[in-house]
C-alpha cells in the first residue's frame, strides 16, 4: 500500500534532461514538471532569464496544436541546478515533454538529451550551441539526443545517436514507440578544401612569402605595411592554404566555438579547415571580442585555432583595437556582464595589414608623398605602442614594377610551403609534448629559455642587439620564439646568427 | 624665459646685422658662448629618407667639431638637424615661429620633448610674445631671423617656396656664405636647393669639410669603421634611399637569407635602422 503511494506520487514528476549553456561552459539541467491538483497556473522556477520564462507560452500553444491537451491544473517545471540563469529557448523542448511525461500523455520517460525551440504549432526549431552541450552529454554517457533536424548533423559528427525532430507530435510518437526515427548518419568528414588563393598566386614579394611561412608555423603575429594594391590583402588571404591542418581536439573546440555562434554548416559542422576570420573595420567592439545578451563569441574566438585577419588595421576605432590586447597575450577572452561571465579561447595568429602613410604613397620611388612626418607617426601610433609590441614581424610589401612582375617566375606553391610548415609544427609538438600548447608562439617564458638555444654566434649576436637596440624583455621573449620557429623550418635544433638576424629584421622596430 | 633687449649685453651680436634685428628676444636655456661658430641647417618638412640622413649627418659631424646647429624646430629637416646636434652632444638653438610659452603648452608632444633636450644644451629663442601662436606671416620674420644668428647656412632639401629658400635669401642679403645640398634629378623636394644651386645663388655642398674649412673648424674623423665589401656595397646603395629586404637581396645580387644576414649585422652596429613600415634607412 506504502508502495503504491510511493510509485504513484513518483510518476507525477517527470525528468527530462537538457543542458543550459553560459559562453563554451556548459552544465546538465534537469527538468522537473509537477502537475498537481489546484487552480489552472503554469510557472517556471530555477532562474529562467526572459527567453526560458517566455518558453511557457510557447510550450502552452505547442502542446495544443500538437493535438495534445494542456493540462488545466497546477503546473511548476523546475530547472535543476537551481542557483545559475538559465538562458536561450533550447529548453522548450525538454519544458513540453516533461509537461507531457507528467500529464501522462507521453508514456515512456525521455531517456536521452533534449534539445530544441518550439514554435507556436508545435514545429521544432534550431538552436545555437548545440556542440558544447553535447559533448558535456557524451561526457556524462548521455549517448542519445533528441534534437532539431537542421541541428542533428552537429551531434551526430561529434558520435552521439541523434534523433532529429520535426515537431512535437513526432517527438512524442517516437518516444512511445507508434513510430521509429533512425538516428541521423555521420555526415562524411569534409573534403581538403579547396582554397582561394594559392601562393604561387603572388608575384615576386620573397620576404613576405617567408614572414607568411614563418607565422603560419609558429602561429606569429604579423603586420604587412605597403601603398594600395600591392597584394598585401592577397597574400593575407593566400594564408589559409599554407597553414597546418586541424588536430583532433582543436577540431572539437573551434567546431564548439562556431556551433555556440550559430554558423554551423549543416553538410559539414565539423571543420575541416583553419578558420580565418576577416572582419571589416567598421566591425564593432561587440562582434570582435564578443559578448551581447546571451554573450556570443566574436570574431577572435571564431578565428580560434587559425588566424584573424585585419585589414587597414589603422582605420579601426582604436578602443576596439585595444581589447586585442587580452586574447593576444592570453589566448582567450572574457566577457564580463552583470551577474555572470563567459570565458571564450580566442588563441589566432593576428595578421594585419596598413599603409605607409595616410597617403599611401611613402617611399613610392616616383610618386609624392603628401604626408608631413608628424600625419605619418600619428597614423602610425593609431596601432599603439602595446599593441605593437605583440607583433613579431612588420614587413615591407612594395610596388613591383609592371615589368619585373610579368619576367618574375612563379614562386613556390602552396602545397610545398605547407609541407615545410607541416614539419615545422612537428617539431614543435615533440618539443611541447604534454604542456597543451603546440606551436612556439605559445611557449611560456620557462620554455622559451629551455627550448630557445643560441649558438655561438647567435649569442654574440643577441647581446650585441641587446646592449645597441632597446629590446623590451617582452620583445627579447618575443624574438626567441621567432627564431626559434625560423630554425624549425630550416629543421635545425639550435638557433644560430642567420635564424636570429632575420627574426630582428622582420620585428623591424624603428 | 628671459626676455634681452637689444641694449642687453647678451643679446646675440650677429642678429644686430639684420635690417629689423628682433627686440626683445626671449631665450629659454642658456645661449652658447658668442665665439662659436653657428651653422644653419634648414629645409623641408616633408623629408625623404635621404635628406633626413643628410640633415643628421652634417649636424652631427659639425656639431661635434664644435659648430652650433640653428634651426627652426618644424618637423622635418629641422627636427632631424636638433636631434643630430645632440645625439653629437653639441649644442643647438632653435628659433621659434611662435610665443614660447605658447609652445609649450600647445606644441605638438614630440616637438615639446625635443625641445626639452635643446633648452638642455642650449636655447629655444623666439621674437615674439610669449603666448603669441604661430601663424602663417610669422614664419618668414622667424626665417630671417635663422639667417641672422648664422655664420653660414646649409638648405638641405628645398621644395619650390620653400621657407627654407626665405632664409637662404637674408642670408644672402647680409652677405653670408650658403650651401645647398643636391638631391636626385627632377625630385620635388629639391627643386628649390637645384635652382639655387643653378642660379649661383648657393654653393653646391659635397661635404661637411666645405662648411666646416668656410668658418675654419677642423672635423672629427669619421667615426664609422669601414666594414667589408658587402657591407660598403650595401651602405652606398641605401645612401640614397631606404629599402627593403627584397629590394636590397636583388640590387646586391645576394639570397634573401644572405641579405638578411647583412642587414642584421649593420642595424646591430647602429649604420642602418628600420624605418617602420619593414624598410631600412642609412642613419651613419
Amino acid at each position: 500500500m506504502k508502495l503504491d503511494a510511493e510509485a504513484d506520487h513518483a510518476s507525477r514528476v517527470a525528468h527530462v534532461r537538457t543542458c543550459a549553456l553560459w559562453g563554451l561552459e556548459t552544465a546538465l539541467v534537469s527538468v522537473e514538471a509537477d502537475v498537481a491538483n489546484g487552480l489552472p497556473h503554469f510557472s517556471i522556477v530555477g532562474l529562467p532569464d526572459t527567453a526560458v520564462s517566455e518558453a511557457r507560452e510557447r510550450a502552452r500553444a505547442a502542446i495544443r496544436n500538437s493535438g495534445f491537451e494542456f493540462p488545466l491544473r497546477r503546473i511548476v517545471v523546475n530547472l535543476a541546478p537551481a542557483e545559475r540563469r538559465k538562458e536561450g529557448t533550447g529548453f522548450d523542448l525538454a519544458i513540453a515533454l516533461a509537461i507531457l511525461r507528467a500529464s501522462d500523455q507521453l508514456k515512456t520517460d525521455v531517456d536521452g538529451l533534449c534539445l530544441g525551440e518550439l514554435s507556436l504549432d508545435g514545429a521544432i526549431r534550431p538552436v545555437r550551441g548545440v556542440m558544447p552541450r553535447i559533448l558535456r552529454a557524451r561526457e556524462a554517457g548521455i549517448e542519445r539526443a533528441y534534437l532539431p533536424a537542421d541541428n542533428a548533423s552537429e551531434a551526430a559528427a561529434l558520435g552521439s545517436e541523434a534523433i532529429a525532430l520535426r515537431t512535437l507530435r513526432a517527438a512524442v510518437e517516437h518516444l512511445d514507440g507508434r513510430i521509429r526515427l533512425v538516428p541521423s548518419p555521420t555526415p562524411a568528414p569534409g573534403k581538403e578544401p579547396v582554397w582561394d588563393v594559392d601562393l604561387s598566386d603572388v608575384a615576386g614579394q620573397e620576404t613576405p612569402k617567408r614572414a607568411l611561412e614563418i607565422a603560419a608555423a609558429g602561429g606569429h603575429n604579423l603586420l604587412f605595411i605597403g601603398p594600395p594594391g600591392t597584394g598585401k590583402t592577397m597574400l593575407a588571404r593566400a594564408l589559409p592554404s599554407i597553414l597546418p591542418p586541424l588536430e583532433p581536439d582543436e577540431t572539437l573546440l573551434a567546431s564548439a566555438i562556431h556551433s555556440v555562434a550559430g554558423l554551423t554548416d549543416p553538410e559539414r559542422p565539423l571543420l575541416t579547415a583553419r578558420p580565418f576570420r576577416a572582419p571589416h573595420h567598421t566591425a564593432s567592439r561587440l562582434a570582435l571580442v564578443g559578448g551581447g545578451v546571451p554573450p556570443r563569441p566574436g570574431e577572435v574566438s571564431l578565428a580560434h585555432a587559425g588566424a584573424l585577419f585585419l585589414d587597414e588595421i589603422a582605420e579601426f576605432p582604436a578602443g576596439v583595437l585595444e581589447t586585442l590586447r587580452e586574447p593576444l597575450e592570453e589566448g582567450a577572452i572574457t566577457i564580463s556582464r552583470a551577474g555572470a561571465s563567459a570565458t571564450y579561447p580566442a588563441r589566432f595568429a593576428l595578421i594585419a595589414a596598413q599603409n605607409p602613410c595616410p597617403c599611401g604613397r611613402y617611399g613610392h620611388p616616383e610618386a609624392q608623398c603628401s604626408c608631413l612626418p608628424d600625419q605619418i607617426s600619428r597614423y602610425r601610433s593609431r596601432i599603439s605602442e602595446p599593441l605593437l609590441d605583440r607583433i613579431d614581424m612588420r614587413v615591407a610589401v612594395p610596388r613591383i614594377p609592371y615589368r619585373a612582375l610579368r619576367e618574375r617566375a612563379a614562386g613556390e606553391p602552396s602545397s610545398v610551403v605547407r609541407a615545410r610548415v607541416r614539419c615545422a609544427r612537428e617539431r614543435m609538438r615533440e618539443r611541447l609534448d604534454g604542456t597543451g600548447r603546440r606551436c612556439n608562439a605559445e611557449m611560456t617564458k620557462r620554455e622559451v629559455e629551455r627550448h630557445c638555444e643560441l649558438d655561438t654566434a647567435g649569442e654574440r649576436m643577441m647581446s650585441a642587439a641587446i646592449s645597441t637596440r632597446r629590446i623590451s624583455a617582452r620583445g627579447y621573449h618575443r624574438l626567441l620564439r621567432v627564431s626559434r620557429t625560423i630554425a624549425d623550418l630550416a629543421d635545425t635544433e639550435r638557433i644560430g646568427a642567420d635564424h636570429l638576424g632575420l627574426a630582428l629584421l622582420l620585428r623591424g622596430e624603428a | 624665459m628671459i626676455q634681452l633687449a637689444r641694449r642687453d649685453p647678451r643679446y646675440p651680436e650677429r642678429l644686430r646685422a639684420l635690417s629689423s634685428p628682433p627686440d626683445p628676444l626671449w631665450v629659454w636655456g642658456d645661449l652658447p658662448e658668442p665665439r662659436a661658430p653657428t651653422v644653419g641647417i634648414v629645409g623641408t618638412r616633408r623629408l625623404t629618407t635621404y635628406g633626413a640622413r643628410v640633415a643628421h649627418e652634417l649636424a652631427t659631424v659639425l656639431a661635434r667639431a664644435g659648430a652650433v646647429i640653428v634651426s627652426g624646430l618644424a618637423q622635418g629637416i629641422d627636427s632631424t638637424a636638433h636631434s643630430g646636434a645632440l645625439d653629437a652632444n653639441g649644442r643647438t638653438i632653435a628659433v621659434l615661429g611662435e610665443g614660447l610659452a605658447w609652445f609649450d603648452d600647445h606644441g605638438p608632444l614630440r616637438r615639446r620633448q625635443l625641445a626639452q633636450r635643446i633648452r638642455r644644451q642650449g636655447a629655444l629663442v623666439s621674437e615674439y610674445a610669449l603666448q603669441l601662436r604661430a601663424e602663417r606671416w610669422t614664419f618668414p620674420q622667424r626665417n630671417a631671423t635663422i639667417a641672422g644668428l648664422s655664420d653660414v647656412l646649409v638648405v638641405v632639401e628645398a621644395p619650390e617656396g620653400s621657407g627654407a629658400l626665405i632664409t637662404a635669401k637674408a642670408m644672402a642679403d647680409l652677405g653670408r656664405p650658403v650651401f645647398a645640398v643636391p638631391g636626385p634629378f627632377g625630385a620635388p623636394t629639391w627643386i628649390g636647393s637645384h635652382r639655387k644651386i643653378a642660379a649661383g645663388e648657393a654653393q653646391l655642398l659635397a661635404s661637411a669639410q666645405q662648411v666646416a674649412d668656410l668658418i675654419g673648424l677642423g672635423l672629427v674623423a669619421s667615426t664609422r669603421p669601414r666594414s667589408h665589401a658587402l657591407a660598403e656595397r650595401l651602405l652606398t646603395l641605401l645612401a640614397s634611399d631606404a629599402a627593403d629586404i627584397d629590394g636590397i637581396s636583388a640590387a646586391l645580387g645576394i639570397t634573401a637569407a644572405g641579405a638578411s644576414t647583412l642587414i642584421a649585422e649593420l642595424m646591430i652596429a647602429g649604420t642602418i635602422a628600420p624605418t617602420g613600415d619593414g624598410r631600412f634607412a642609412r642613419v651613419r
